[in-house]
């Protein structure tokens, strides 16, 4: 009997923690780790999550019929050519996925007081089928419809992975990626792997190189959101449905009617100096205060309605990605506050599943 | 809304968590207006959020509050305005604050940019939105004295003019003429010249093209003609601004500033663009304020009336651009009111 895969819910959230993540619009939600002592051996859990845009039956006949183009859509064209590392079909009615995970590791060897670089390369080959299901649970509102792409490994040396994808708006889909593998305790650089929960050990690897085998396998988050990017749209279309229900918002509450009220004194500015060419009329007012005043104003092409879904869009793709390339990767939040917020558009993020 | 920004060389990031609140008025203009977050829980909430960013969490917390207005012009135009006061905590020199002004205000330029369309278009949609303005009798009673002094502009009453004097026109479909002050020693010598054509336009969007001072078209071919400055300084309703120009006469004539107030009106059909100098001092962000440039500030007035032709719903014929320029200008000080008619016959 092959080992179940895990699903998303059951991860343990003690352990979350967030890694580096291969794309802006990708999460790695947790990746760990030795939680509970009391089991016989160590788990490395790897959860990736992303919004797809596109709706779960798209992602999910893509999944099950082209998880090999998925996995080998990043390599380079040449390698390619000479090798696909994922195979995939049908025998005897089950759906086999053979993927030759290689994974690349750099070490750096002291040696006296000069150190140097080596790249490590492994291949790992796993083997399993796949297997879709609908699911459906109980939320808040109504009953939501998910769909779970699971992973058999065949191979004791295989991890194991699931998939939930669940509706999102604007027919957009989170997507969340759970896969396992289980490792000997033993710690050290003598870590044992053992591929599969009871398996000998069979195989000695570092515990970088199982993690790194699971982001190999991540991977296809990073292509499912990547083939099905539609920034620009969903963009639009968050604010047009921002822009739509501004009508329909409910009343301001005091506190938000008092920070209206705020004064802002729109007097004694100063033109920035050499800015008076230029399309956006800057002005400053200058104080012996540590804080400083600006002004900047300008005709925008566009309607007010427009512009005001960009500006409280905080989180679009496109205020995303100028925040990723001006502030390199900086913090850029959204935290809602208020009751006097329209519906927003899907955030970037899924919500985490992580828990119990 | 939680953001963090980067700050160059040894100068250490800043994180600000903001609170903001919209509202939609019935002129269909927006307000934003932001601020720190005065709610404990939710301030907690914000600080829980940095405090779990590694690289947020070392960077010093700033404070800013402000508002955005986005007032309609067109159904796809608008007028975005920020205001915006920014603490960045630490220990940075208020000059340094100072001069990172204009990049924090670089949002309205983003937004700007990323809905620019083509300049005609836009200048089109401004002119197919301008409202039929006022009439005489609504005028204030400062508005009523420019009149007068804009109307006089056409009368001879005291026979202090000479004839109209035709001009060699620069364009075959406009006529020129100049009116020349009877001579009179030690007197200065101020002409008024006069233009007209006839216009494939209706009169309000003939009149929407003249009043949009600053509109893409109109920069451009300010641009062209290698003035260095050309704005609205104030406005007063949509009938009525302060626009300011500096503009650059032949060699070796020095720069002039134009500093004038305009305004329009409509009466038994007919438009009418009044303008006359004021005696406002315009900031163009020079080193000292207030300052002019180096320029000679020339004196401007003119009339400019839009009649519609008979029988030509869509044609309009206009007259009386005259424009009086202190300094050396005496002769030529109508050229630059009549090229722009040239420009204006031309149109669209």
């Amino acid at each position: 009997m092959p080992p179940a895969p895990i699903p998303a819910c059951q991860l343990d959230s003690t352990a979350a923690s967030v890694t580096t993540t291969p794309s802006i619009f990708v999460q790695h939600l947790s990746q760990n780790l030795p939680a509970s002592p009391t089991h016989d051996h160590d788990r490395i859990i790897l959860s990736a999550a992303s919004i797809v845009h596109t709706n779960p039956a798209t992602i999910a006949a893509s999944v099950v019929t082209r998880v090999s183009e998925l996995l080998n859509a990043n390599d380079p064209p040449n390698s390619r050519l000479s090798h696909d590392r994922s195979h995939y079909g049908s025998h005897d009615g089950s759906h086999d996925l053979s993927h030759d995970c290689q994974i690349t590791l750099s070490r750096t060897l002291k040696t006296g007081t000069t150190a140097s670089g080596k790249i490590l390369k492994q291949t790992f080959t796993i083997t399993g089928d796949l297997a879709q299901h609908d699911t459906q649970h109980d939320t808040q509102h109504d009953m939501q419809h998910d769909t779970l792409i699971e992973f058999y490994p065949k191979s004791p040396k295989s991890p194991a992975f699931s998939i939930v994808l669940s509706p999102a708006p604007h027919g957009c889909t989170y997507l969340t990626m759970c896969s396992k593998i289980a490792v000997s305790s033993t710690t050290g650089m003598n870590r044992t792997l053992t591929l599969a929960r009871g398996a000998s050990p069979s195989l000695l690897l570092p515990h970088a190189h199982a993690t790194a085998l699971l982001a190999d396998l991540s991977s296809l988050v990073t292509n499912c959101h990547r083939n099905y990017a539609r920034y620009a749209e969903i963009d639009a279309a968050s604010a047009n449905a921002l822009i739509t229900s501004m009508a329909t918002a409910p009343d301001l509450t005091p506190t938000e009617t008092d920070a209206l009220d705020r004064p802002v004194v729109d007097a004694d500015w100063r033109r920035i100096k050499g800015t008076v060419q230029e399309p956006v009329a800057y002005f400053q007012r200058l104080t012996d205060t540590a804080a400083a005043w600006g002004k900047a104003e300008c005709v925008v092409d566009a309607s007010a309605a427009s512009v005001f879904g960009y500006l409280w869009n905080y989180n679009s793709y496109e205020r995303l990605r100028q925040h990723e390339v001006k502030e390199k990767g900086l913090l850029h939040e959204e935290l809602q506050v208020s009751a006097n917020l329209p519906p927003l558009s899907p955030p970037i993020y899924p919500p985490p599943q992580l828990t119990p | 809304m939680i953001g963090a920004k980067k700050f160059p060389g040894n100068l250490e990031d800043r994180v600000w968590a903001v609170y903001h609140v919209w509202q939609l008025h019935p002129d269909s203009s927006i307000t934003i207006a932001f601020g720190d977050i005065t709610d404990p829980a939710d301030a907690m909430r914000a600080t829980a959020i940095i405090e779990a960013d590694p690289r947020a969490s070392r960077a010093i917390r700033g404070a800013t509050r402000g508002t955005w207005r986005l007032t309609p012009i067109a159904s796809k135009l608008c007028r975005a305005t920020l205001i915006q006061q920014g603490e960045l905590g630490g220990s940075i020199p208020l000059w340094v604050l100072n001069s990172r002004i204009k990049s924090t205000l670089s949002l309205v330029d983003n937004i700007r940019s990323r809905s620019q369309r083509n300049g005609h278009l836009v200048d089109a949609e401004v002119r197919a939105a301008f409202p039929l303005p006022p009439r005489l009798d609504q005028l204030d009673e400062e508005q009523t004295l420019v009149v007068a002094l804009c109307v006089a502009l056409e009368q001879n009453e005291c026979g202090e003019f000479d004839d109209w004097t035709p001009l060699v026109s620069t364009s075959p479909f406009v006529k020129m003429s100049l009116r020349r002050p009877a001579k009179k020693k030690g007197d200065r010598q101020l002409a008024i010249g006069r233009a007209s054509t006839t216009l494939d336009s209706c009169p309000l969007e003939a009149l929407a093209w003249w009043f949009d001072y600053a509109s893409r078209s109109r920069a451009k071919i300010s641009d062209e003609e290698g003035n260095s400055v050309r704005l609205v300084w104030t406005t007063n309703g949509l009938h009525d601004n302060v626009v300011a120009t500096i503009k650059r006469p032949p060699f070796p004539l020095h720069r002039r500033e134009f500093v004038a107030r305009q305004f329009c009106t409509v009466d038994d059909g007919v438009l009418s663009s009044f303008t006359s100098s004021v005696d406002e001092t315009v900031d163009y962000g020079e080193k000292k304020f207030p300052s002019r440039s180096g320029a000679v500030r020339a004196l401007t007035t003119s009339l400019v009336r839009f009649k519609p032709v008979e029988g030509r719903a869509d044609q309009v014929r206009r007259w009386g651009g005259t424009s009086d320029t202190s300094g050396v200008l005496s002769e030529t000080r109508s050229q630059p009111s009549l090229r722009l008619l040239f420009a204006l016959s031309t149109f669209p």
